[in-house]
């Protein structure tokens, strides 16, 4: 089979490891093709970006952007890589959990699997499982994904265990008040 | 329903937002500045372009590609399936002003057939020669496109594209697009989609693998 020099690397780079995968990188970043050109006119709308890239596909993207100090406009070619295609991590067990309770060195959570249709259980946790920024968020009702499986990095396999809690944004103020108000026009539609 | 269950040797999961977007928000810093990744993160992302009309960006588990029409989040990493949802929906509850009019979300899996036989064999079943008899020399399946509906009243449609893994050798390679489209029309924010986006996700994850797991025990 006929393989594109972006194929070759993700093959060498699984295969050979760091200096192959940079070495046809190299490759890649020379074919970039860059070239200005001078305008008096500032296209408005100027900049397309054509396609985005998908692991199995690489294509050439044209964006053409726009400078109005120098009033000068640049087409340049990128080549879109695959990307992350180095660091790959498929999960063997996966749960959702909930904290149930702190303590000094550890936290209980509730977990439910996402990979069979077991029952819930609940299981202790070390804190040190924990990243120093998510700890932060470690509060009780907090709600965390945990995988087990193995990551594939430059060629290395590895088993991983990860833990990583949801991100949401805050409730603000305004978005509170926004709610109390909200419901307190639902209850008197209700006639609570 | 129930079926073998395959496990794609390489599989990536992806949203993609169709809208309105000011891509030039969408910097690493904003997102850590409001909590939605950590601050290590936005820190050490590598920034491939951020421009007024186009924003990419990637950290160790995502990549991120906004424009004016579309916002798209990926992974290669399964364990960042749920948290680029999270992305998502945290980052347009934040951002609820921008109006949202589609949202497509998006797996892509290869996996192995075993031999060549079988690969060959799967793309017979799926694309039958016989009515190229005659047109060109060996005709093969490319890529095959079927959609169809979901059992439930949400507006939009459901994509499968099956074509040979360009990564495995005699692979097969599924792209399953689940598409949801914005019923109400006068409401132009973000609230519609994303409440869409979280009530549907893991029911839209799930079933783009029953998708493939039902059709490649039919092929294999």
């Amino acid at each position: 089979m006929k393989k594109s020099l972006a194929y070759q690397a993700d093959l060498e780079n699984q295969q050979n490891g760091v200096d192959a995968f940079r070495k046809t990188n190299e490759e890649i970043r020379n074919q970039v093709t860059h070239r200005l050109t001078y305008h008096k006119e500032i296209l408005s709308s100027s900049s397309e970006l054509k396609n985005t890239s998908t692991p199995e596909n690489i294509k050439k993207n044209t964006i053409l952007s726009c400078n109005p100090l120098e009033e000068k406009i640049s087409y340049v070619n990128f080549l879109k890589q695959a990307p992350l295609i180095y660091i790959k991590t498929n999960s063997l067990q996966k749960w959702e959990g909930t904290v149930l309770a702190m303590g000094k060195d550890s936290f209980i959570a509730r977990l439910h699997d996402l990979t069979s249709q077991n029952a819930e259980e609940e299981a202790e946790f070390p804190l040190e499982e924990v990243s120093e920024e998510d700890k932060q968020l470690l509060v009780q009702g907090a709600l965390f994904y945990w995988d087990i499986g193995y990551r594939d990095n430059f060629g290395q396999r590895e088993r991983i265990s990860s833990i990583r809690f949801q991100r949401m944004p805050a409730w603000r103020v305004k978005d509170l008040e926004a709610s109390k108000i909200k419901a307190a026009y639902i209850r008197e539609k209700l006639g609570w | 329903m129930t079926s073998k269950t395959f496990q794609p040797q390489i599989q990536d999961h992806s949203i993609v937002l169709v809208g309105d977007f000011n891509p030039k928000i969408f910097q690493p810093a904003w997102f850590g500045a409001e909590g939605l990744i950590k601050k290590s993160e936005a820190d050490g992302a590598k920034i491939e372009i951020i421009h007024s009309d186009v924003v990419v960006f990637s950290l160790e588990w995502l990549r991120l590609e906004v424009t004016h029409q579309r916002f798209s989040v990926l992974t290669t990493q399964q364990p960042y399936d749920p948290i680029i949802k999270d992305l998502v929906v945290g980052t347009f509850r934040l951002l609820h002003y921008t109006p949202i009019t589609g949202i497509g979300i998006n797996r892509n899996m290869h996996f192995e057939t075993g031999s060549e036989e079988k690969w060959h064999r799967a793309g017979d079943i799926l694309a039958p020669k016989g009515i190229w008899d005659g047109v060109f020399k060996k005709p093969g399946l490319g890529s095959l496109t079927m959609q169809g509906y979901r059992d439930d009243e949400t507006k939009g449609l459901i994509r499968a594209r099956i074509e040979p893994s360009t990564r495995i050798d005699f692979g097969l390679f599924f792209n399953i697009n689940d598409h949801y489209e914005r019923q109400n029309e006068t409401e132009n924010n973000s609230k519609e989609m994303i409440d869409v986006l979280e009530t549907n996700w893991k029911a839209s994850y799930s079933r783009s693998q029953d998708i493939a797991n039902l059709l490649l025990g039919r092929l294999l």
